[in-house]
């Protein structure tokens, strides 16, 4: 971890589609910077079967909008209100 | 006998109740090899005497999530802050019990074979089930009185802020980490809670939930190279031949490979795997892919286990 002088959020996330060719479903993948340091990823197979990437994608980017709206209300507990909109990246 | 002095009273059995059981366990640790010529015991409470809504009713004890030690380092490195560590002496002791819980006389006390005679806890000991629980409630209530709120996102996570003062605690059952904007209120409140509790100092944060830190004023540098020493030691593989990659790229799992007989060591093993992806991240696939053959394990995950682990020599350098 290193000092980036500042406590934004940006979340990376990107999908596999159909992921598993078994039951065909997609798998979600994103992580979450706080600072500029890594604290949170996760890998998980999707629920649901997506007819299309741009649908698997996209429930991707719900759950790591939901972590990152999660690390914003930490930040406030911890006293780091942010004004500006947090970032997400996602790879479409 | 520091519980039947402030811990328990000792008084006369009037009706059948019901009764828990306590044995005395010997420790190992270092901390005990350094009292010279003593042989200190501990009296566990044998929880599994307990009857629920008799002698317990919640249990449930809050601890701290990986991501948030990670955010607040994170937080206190682009802040700027020091980070410092407490270790609270026998955390259990200081809780204290809501419900009312009779133990049987511990063996050896000189009256423990009178068949009336039982002790009243009215701290929680070791062994109990509700014991971590009154502990957490304990250190909520002693750090909400020196001006801490709890935080929502985490129950383990205290704050107490002012308009020039931020200063953060976070709790992992009996280890402390503390961190803030002012040095000096973080020697007040480390002077303010060794009033109340027996507890240690370990001054800057170091070494954490078998985490080593090394920690500049630029950089936190986060590392498990003792946990997979460990490791290898546990798997006695400490002298074995490294590897520069964990498993085969090209691996095709064999169903007709044959069943472990004994797997203990196989699921002690991976089950270390899964904490030594904090900071290994490397090994997550191989790991997961693992942990979902640890009620079965054959011969071949055997063989997978043996790759990683010579894989994890490579990297500890």
């Amino acid at each position: 971890m290193t000092r980036n002088v500042h406590t934004d959020i940006t979340g990376y996330t990107d999908s596999n589609w159909v992921g598993n060719a078994l039951d065909r479903c997609s798998t979600t993948g994103y992580c979450m910077l706080v600072g500029g340091n890594l604290v949170s990823w996760k890998s998980i197979k999707q629920q649901v079967v997506t007819r299309s990437s741009a649908k698997a994608e996209y429930r991707t980017m719900a759950s790591a909008s939901c972590e990152l709206i999660w690390g914003k209300n930490l930040l406030a507990d911890l006293g780091f209100v942010s004004h500006t909109p947090m970032i997400l990246f996602c790879d479409n | 006998m520091l519980i039947i002095r402030h811990g328990a009273s000792c008084l006369f059995l009037q009706v059948n109740i019901q009764l828990v059981v306590a044995t005395f366990s010997r420790q190992n640790s270092t901390q005990m090899k350094q009292l010279k010529g003593l042989k200190p015991a501990w009296l566990i409470a044998q929880g599994f005497s307990q009857k629920f809504g008799i002698d317990y009713k919640e249990t449930f004890s809050p601890v701290t999530k990986m991501i948030i030690v990670r955010v607040l380092l994170s937080v206190a490195v682009n802040q700027g802050w020091s980070l410092y560590q407490m270790d609270v002496r026998n955390a259990f002791l200081h809780g204290e019990l809501e419900e009312e819980v009779f133990m049987k006389l511990p063996p050896g006390h000189p009256q423990s074979h009178s068949p009336n005679l039982v002790c009243k806890l009215h701290k929680s000991i070791y062994g109990l089930k509700q014991s971590p629980r009154a502990w957490h409630a304990k250190l909520n209530i002693a750090l909400q009185k020196l001006g801490f709120t709890r935080s929502n996102a985490n129950s383990s996570l205290f704050i107490q802020q002012n308009s020039t003062n931020k200063l953060i605690v976070l709790v992992y059952v009996d280890d402390l980490i503390i961190t803030g904007s002012n040095e000096n209120s973080v020697t007040k409140l480390k002077v303010d809670l060794q009033r109340q509790f027996s507890i240690k100092d370990l001054g800057k944060l170091k070494y954490f939930l078998g985490i080593e830190l090394a920690i500049s004023n630029k950089v936190v540098f986060l590392n498990q190279q003792k946990y997979i020493l460990d490791i290898l030691q546990d798997a006695e593989m400490l002298h074995t031949k490294p590897i520069i990659t964990p498993l085969d790229s090209k691996l095709q799992l064999d169903s007709s490979s044959k069943p472990l007989l004994t797997f203990t060591t196989y699921q002690r093993i991976v089950g270390k795997f899964v904490y030594l992806t904090i900071t290994r991240l490397a090994i997550t696939f191989d790991v997961s892919l693992l942990s979902q053959y640890i009620h079965a394990p054959t011969t071949q995950h055997l063989d997978m286990m043996k790759c990683i682990l010579r894989y994890l020599k490579g990297i500890i350098g």
